[in-house]
């Protein structure tokens, strides 16, 4: 099992208040999954995933990735395993607006390790995979929403990790590019990737294989027929 | 990320804010230049100094015996080549010679010629003078045997007398009440001496009648070998004098150490150098806060930058570690540029000094290393700052 989460508690403490953002969450997603996260903005999706993705381990419960467990690891220990098994796709983008385009999805392969002239050829084929092959040079302010959020996917990619996090990646587009990126997704998970997309959109929702629902920091539907 | 890539990265993020990057820069460019061109300027000022005092330059180990006759009005000589000969029987001393001192210097009065105001030249007696003559010739020892009343006069002196009278080798000139013939001319040695004066007008010794006693003030000058302990011999050579010496009865002998008065003075100029070199170390100080200033400013702007690049898997010590090189490769380059514009400066005073200015290699790897370190010193404490922010707080 690539992700096991059994028993998943987290609280927050905001002043002198505590809010129990994740109550007793068990979940299991397999190599290769299509799984989708959805419910209403303040159920608790984010915190989940910011847990599944390695950048929060303040938490309560067991979380086995592989086999391992993650609550232990100290934060280089943990960046290792980011840079290594995960994809971030955010909601804005987040690129870096002072780097290339090349440059931005490098990252992940620098931080690997590589050197960059090894990069090169690994960040072309990522670019050409989103569609935008060509767009070494620019930068980020030079394109549209949607291409800046198909360099993001290709920055998510381009060091093969396990499994790819998107948090709201169409939250930010208009039907139309929505609909180009959710393409890229179902493309990615032919190519055998296991994805994770959280989403209010129920559209967006549904091109998923399962559909994990979460309201009040609980899972109430895990998607699994049977 | 590899250490390669971290220090292209740290330094196209230099790039990037070229402005900034060079006005942070220029704190230290100047810092580094000012402790650059003092040090330059005060090592060749030590150096000229060492030359001088030790006579013989090639900084042999000198001395000087000085005799304190008790009755100044005696025309016995302070030191005959007995004396010289003893003084070369110590074990340790490599030469020995008698010097007239500066006593032999007095201002005269002379009359330039066309106007009859005197102008007022420094005169010195010798046995002979043959040192840079430029026109006519010295003044040679049968000139003093015989006391001709020759004189050679310097440049300077050469060049007002030649306004007034048609040539200067040949012309007579007026010293002291008697007339003398210039025979030659030379030029002065220059440099900035701390000891004596040098004279304008050489004329021989016995031609020149000196009311002051010749005794007084002469001394004896010892070069000694280099293994010498140099207190030691020349308190031995002042012991063998006050034993047999020609006037041993006549006065008193007093050694001066040359090693001393040279170290005493390097004394006073290594605590002025120190004291400026302090307040230029001031200036580098605030430089170094204006580099730690600007890189927290850096890591601010760009907390954003940072929570992307930790999400993709940068450690905390990546983020550290790309801060921290930023820092001090502004600074390390700027110390570079420092010693460059410090010794060019030191060169451009220099020719207005009396003196060449000093260049050593340890002034470059002192740069060097001084502002790279402020560099790392000023930048730690706003790269370790960069990684203390929750990461879950700067990515949403």
């Amino acid at each position: 099992m690539l992700i096991n989460l059994q028993h998943i508690n987290k609280v927050y403490q905001q002043g002198d208040r505590q809010f129990h953002v994740l109550k007793d969450i068990n979940l299991q997603i397999a190599q290769g999954e299509y799984v989708s996260i959805m419910g209403s903005s303040g159920a608790g999706k984010t915190t989940l995933i910011d847990v599944i993705g390695f950048l929060d381990r303040d938490f309560a419960g067991s979380y086995e990735f592989n086999g391992q467990p993650v609550r232990q690891m100290g934060e280089n220990q943990a960046a290792a395993l980011r840079n290594r098994h995960v994809g971030f796709v955010f909601q804005n983008f987040k690129l870096i607006p002072t780097l290339s385009i090349g440059e931005n999805i490098e990252l992940p392969l620098l931080y690997a390790g590589k050197r960059r002239k090894a990069c090169r050829p690994l960040v072309e084929e990522a670019l050409a995979a989103v569609g935008l092959a060509g767009s070494f040079r620019k930068f980020p302010n030079q394109l549209s929403g949607g291409q800046q959020q198909r360099v993001a996917i290709a920055r998510a990619i381009v060091n093969q990790p396990d499994f790819i996090i998107a948090d709201e990646p169409t939250g930010a587009l208009d039907s139309a590019t929505t609909k180009e990126i959710m393409a890229i997704f179902t493309r990615l998970h032919q190519q055998g990737k296991t994805l994770l997309i959280v989403t209010h959109d129920p559209k967006v929702g549904a091109q998923a294989e399962r559909m994990v629902r979460v309201a009040d920091g609980r899972v109430v539907d895990e998607g699994r027929e049977g | 990320m590899r250490t390669s890539e971290l220090f292209r990265s740290a330094f196209e993020s230099l790039m990037r804010n070229r402005r900034r990057s060079l006005l942070s820069m220029l704190g230290i460019v100047i810092g580094i230049a000012a402790v650059v061109m003092i040090l330059s300027i005060s090592a060749g000022f030590q150096q000229n100094l060492n030359q001088t005092l030790t006579r013989g330059g090639s900084g042999k180990q000198t001395g000087t015996i000085y005799f304190n006759a008790k009755d100044t009005s005696s025309k016995l000589p302070s030191f005959t080549e007995a004396d010289v000969s003893l003084a070369k029987a110590v074990p340790g001393v490599a030469k020995a010679k008698i010097q007239s001192w500066a006593g032999n210097q007095q201002d005269v009065k002379v009359a330039m010629g066309g106007t009859s105001k005197r102008q007022s030249w420094v005169l010195e007696t010798v046995t002979h003078y043959n040192k840079r003559i430029t026109r006519g010739r010295g003044l040679t020892a049968a000139d003093n045997d015989l006391r001709h009343r020759y004189a050679v006069v310097s440049t300077g002196f050469a060049t007002r007398w030649a306004k007034h009278h048609n040539q200067v080798v040949g012309s007579t000139v007026n010293l002291a009440g008697f007339n003398y013939q210039i025979v030659g001319v030379f030029r002065p040695a220059g440099g900035v001496n701390l000891f004596t004066n040098e004279a304008a007008i050489y004329v021989p010794k016995n031609a020149y009648a000196i009311g002051t006693a010749a005794t007084s003030g002469n001394a004896l000058n010892l070069t000694l070998t280099s293994s010498a302990n140099s207190k030691r011999v020349l308190n031995q050579v002042a012991k063998a004098l006050r034993k047999q010496g020609s006037a041993k009865n006549r006065g008193s002998y007093e050694v001066q150490d040359n090693a001393k008065a040279l170290a005493a003075v390097g004394k006073i100029l290594k605590g002025i150098t120190t004291f400026i070199g302090a307040i230029a170390g001031i200036s580098l100080f605030i430089a170094g806060i204006g580099v730690m200033n600007m890189t927290y400013i850096s890591v601010a702007e760009r907390m954003p930058e940072i929570g992307i690049r930790r999400a993709l898997g940068a450690k905390p010590r990546d983020i550290t570690n790309q801060f921290l090189l930023e820092g001090t490769m502004l600074t390390a380059f700027g110390g570079l540029i420092g010693y460059l514009v410090g010794s060019l400066l030191a060169v451009v005073v220099g020719h207005f000094l009396p003196f060449p200015v000093h260049f050593e290699g340890s002034a470059f790897w002192l740069a060097f290393l001084v502002s790279t370190a402020i560099g790392l010193l000023f930048s730690v404490g706003p790269a370790r700052s960069a990684t203390k922010k929750n990461l879950l707080e700067l990515l949403r």
